[in-house]
């Protein structure tokens, strides 16, 4: 046999090869196949064999009637071709028929029924009927014909087939005219909101193009399914939330439907204040409804009003995003919506232990908008009017510790140059905030300089002094410390953390150079509202005279008897001994003929640890004063005359000269002696760092920086111009 | 003044401020100063907080929902449609239904069945 010389004589070649290999294999597949790959002319000799082992396979697959569709629908292919292979066996037509109709491969289907056909419509015209229908029909019959068809036992299920599907899949729209009918027909059959929206949404995914029509055909449904389920007393927040969504696409065409919505939103939420869902509902139509002019000022006027959520997961999130939308969105900015945003943030992160690492930046956008708006004279307004306190407080707070430092220096420049004293109130405790506030990572140059020089040992034992005090030392930072070589100097990245932990160990006091710069540029403004500032500009005065004048700034705000007091005893802690002396002579100068101020002045005094040369010149000032006073005593008053003359301090008798003869030189007078009670209370002591040596004269003792944190709770913290009461006093003398 | 402005000028919450100068000269007829002044008072202050600038707009979010009105004449614009599409698509699946029954049977017979078969001829 020579080489084939064409394409046709190689593919005959391989079929009569294949044949001979499936006759011999019995393999009736193989054998069809290649039967047919043969030139019609030289398959007459092996039709006989050919057609006698199809018809033994097909016999043996009936009589099985196992899962072979996929065997009969090949055999089904060949017969097709070649009905002659099963002349005279209509029985093991039908099957392949069968097989064919099952695959839906109606031309096979028809070419294989066309020699069935007459003895059907012979036997059964009603199967004829039917079968002739489904041909005709491209698969399908109508529900009438089928009326016909008796009840089918159960299927066998070594058949293969499925079950009907119970679940309904709704076709997803691939064009604009199939939009309404796709979205009509899921609102007709979908009835769970949840996964309507599902669906709709994944069409929108699926055809983006297709948004704007698929949108502009669900929204007003959306709207009626609300309706529904409103009427029937469910929950429509799901699809007004759907709606919310929608009107991204459409929002023009949806106004109407937007509008109703979002009264249906706000009327649930008033029913439903802690449902999450009708929070949702609300957000979500309440970000469009306000990109309407008119209609911004309704919706943030309600979007204000919105209960507080008690959790992140509650609604404190999706309340957030709303403000966030709102704030962002162009137009004039409200103070109280991004007060009340604010405020909210800071709640969220007291409540729910940081939830957010950072303010979101809207906030900040939003102060830096409304601080360029008539030099935030709106906002300043806001600080004075009727506002709640804890909103106030959160909203210093968050300006103060959360958003970025110069934006609360900012505030605090256009803040003080505004009339009032409300205003300047506010800004003093927003200046506390700033000046005490912990987190600024980066360092100044003076910062910088500080911790120049200081190496990784330094640190690993400032952190032993933290774990000492109490605090946690994270074990990641204290692996990193172990690591790193003792004698190695401390990079400048570490800077900031080296700080921090050295403030800590000090009593978490201290300030960053930004925050020392930022207190001398306001404290002037700020020392007549709080003794707070006047601490702290105190401990970083650098002299007596400065601290004298901080002093006095401080007094033309406050100039209460008991604020006097309260300033000596810091000057005296701080050891500011000049400046402390000349207030002491000056408030004794000016009150020297007012008794009731001194003997108020004298229940601080005694109520915290005072110097006790102040308490001896003070109960010597108020009896003294006591000589003239013709007003009222009252019960207080009275016990500070007893406690003033176990104070002051006593002239002695003159002593009877004795007999002897008088001494050459003049005797010098003795000092008079100290009162008979208590050791006046020893200085405060401070760190052990920065305590200067006992015997030291005051003058020369250095600058106790930590002292502010040892001072008496009580002092510290009496209300201004409140003294304590001398029953809370520990004062065993008064006992005696 | 009623919590509704709308409510006291006899008219379902509208954005068409024509809508509110209508209703309130109609109701400004039926209540004249100098008859029946607390009626007047009542309308005079709801026809001017929907006139103020945005008071129409504040106060048409802020009515509450007829919401049996309102799904009334949802039902007219969309229940027939609705309707309709629901019912096509029920007899879309008693077709498919049908045609998998007539599949099914055609799969389950033998030849000899179907030539004796007793299905009656459709009507």
């Amino acid at each position: 046999m020579g080489r084939p010389r064409d394409r046709q004589q190689a593919q005959a070649r391989r079929a009569r090869e294949d044949l001979d290999k499936g006759l011999k294999r019995r393999d009736a597949g193989l054998a069809v196949e290649s039967w047919l790959g043969l030139p019609p002319e030289e398959r007459a000799p092996f039709f006989e064999r050919v057609a006698g082992l199809l018809r033994e396979e097909l016999e043996r697959l009936v009589r099985d009637r196992g899962g072979q569709q996929a065997r009969l629908l090949a055999l089904a292919a060949h017969v097709a071709a070649e009905p002659a292979l099963l002349a005279g066996r209509r029985d093991l037509l039908w099957v392949l028929f069968a097989a064919a109709v099952r695959a839906r491969d109606l031309g096979r289907a028809r070419r294989l029924y066309a020699p069935l056909k007459d003895e059907i419509a012979a036997c059964a015209p009603a199967l004829h009927a039917w079968l002739s229908a489904f041909l005709d029909g491209g698969g399908q019959i109508t529900p009438d014909a089928v009326a016909g068809l008796p009840p089918l036992p159960g299927p066998d299920p070594r058949l293969g087939y499925d079950a009907a599907r119970s679940r309904v899949k709704l076709p997803a729209p691939r064009s604009a005219e199939e939009v309404e009918r796709s979205v009509r027909l899921l609102f007709a059959l979908e009835g769970r909101p949840a996964a309507l929206r599902e669906i709709l949404l994944g069409w929108i995914q699926e055809a983006p193009a297709l948004a704007s029509a698929l949108a502009r055909a669900a929204g007003p449904l959306s709207t009626r399914e609300a309706l529904r389920r409103a009427r029937a007393g469910h929950g429509p927040g799901l699809m007004l939330v759907l709606l919310g969504e929608l009107s991204r696409w459409a929002r023009e065409e949806l106004a109407a439907d937007v509008f109703l919505g979002f009264r249906l939103a706000s009327a649930a939420l008033h029913r439903h204040a802690a449902d999450p869902e009708a929070l949702r509902a609300f957000a979500s139509l309440a970000t469009t409804v306000a990109t309407y002019p008119e209609h911004r000022p309704a919706v943030v006027a309600q979007a204000i009003e919105l209960p507080v959520p008690e959790t992140w997961e509650a609604g404190l999130k999706v309340q957030l995003d709303l403000y966030g939308a709102l704030l962002s969105a162009p137009g004039p900015l409200d103070v109280r919506l991004w007060a009340r945003a604010l405020s909210l943030y800071v709640r969220a992160q007291e409540s729910e232990q940081e939830v957010l690492r950072e303010p979101p930046p809207y906030l900040a956008a939003s102060l830096s908008r409304l601080l360029e708006e008539r030099d935030g004279a709106p906002l300043f307004e806001w600080m004075t009017q009727d506002v709640e306190p804890q909103v106030l407080s959160r909203v210093l707070s968050g300006i103060g510790e959360d958003l970025p430092m110069e934006l609360g220096e900012r505030v605090l420049e256009k803040g003080f140059a505004q009339q009032g004293e409300g205003v300047a109130r506010a800004m003093t405790r927003l200046l506390l905030y700033l000046v005490k506030r912990r987190d600024l990572p980066c360092l100044t140059r003076e910062e910088a300089l500080s911790v120049k020089g200081a190496t990784w040992g330094d640190l690993a034992r400032l952190l032993d002094r933290v774990e000492a005090v109490g605090f946690e030392v994270p074990e990641d930072l204290r692996d990193t410390v172990e690591e790193a070589d003792p004698g190695k100097r401390l990079p400048q990245e570490m800077g900031a953390l080296y700080l921090m932990m050295q403030s800590i160990v000090r009593g978490g006091g201290q300030m960053l150079g930004r925050q020392r710069a930022l207190l001398r540029r306001f404290q002037d403004q700020a020392l007549p509202y709080s003794h707070e500032v006047f601490s702290l500009a105190c401990e970083e005065a650098r002299s007596s005279q400065e601290a004298l004048r901080i002093a006095e700034r401080h007094l033309s705000g406050t100039p209460a008897i008991e604020a006097r007091i309260h300033v000596m005893q810091a000057l005296f802690e701080m050891s500011h001994d000049a400046a402390y002396k000349q207030v002491k002579d000056r408030m004794l100068a000016q009150y020297q003929d007012d008794a009731p101020a001194l003997a108020r002045a004298l229940v601080v005094v005694l109520g915290s640890e005072g110097p006790m040369q102040l308490r001896r010149e003070l109960a010597a000032a108020l009896l003294a004063a006591d000589q003239a006073y013709k007003g009222e005593r009252d019960e207080l008053y009275e016990k500070m005359l007893r406690l003033a003359r176990l104070y002051a301090p006593r002239s002695r008798k003159p002593k009877t000269p004795r007999a002897k003869a008088p001494a050459k030189t003049p005797r010098v007078k003795a000092p008079a002696k100290a009162p008979r009670v208590k050791a006046p209370a020893k200085r405060p002591k401070v760190a052990a760092e920065d305590k200067a040596p006992a015997e030291a004269p005051r003058a020369k003792a250095p600058r106790a920086k930590a002292s502010r944190a040892k001072a008496p709770k009580a002092a510290a913290e009496a209300p201004r111009g409140e003294a304590a009461a001398p029953e809370q006093m520990d004062l065993p003398e008064v006992r005696k | 003044v009623s919590a509704d402005p709308f409510s006291v000028l006899e008219i379902p919450p509208t954005l068409d401020s024509g809508q509110v100068k209508r209703a309130y000269f109609r109701l400004l007829a039926k209540h004249p100063p100098h008859q029946d002044p607390e009626g007047f008072r009542r309308l005079r202050q709801a026809y001017e907080e929907l006139t103020r600038p945005g008071g129409q707009a504040v106060a048409y979010l802020r009515a509450p929902v007829d919401v049996a009105a309102e799904l009334m004449a949802y039902e007219e614009r969309y229940g027939a449609a609705l309707a309709q599409a629901q019912a096509a698509w029920q007899g879309e699946q008693d077709r498919q239904r049908a045609t998998e029954r007539l599949v099914e049977a055609v799969g389950r017979l033998t030849y000899a069945e179907v030539l004796g078969s007793p299905l009656k001829p459709p009507s």
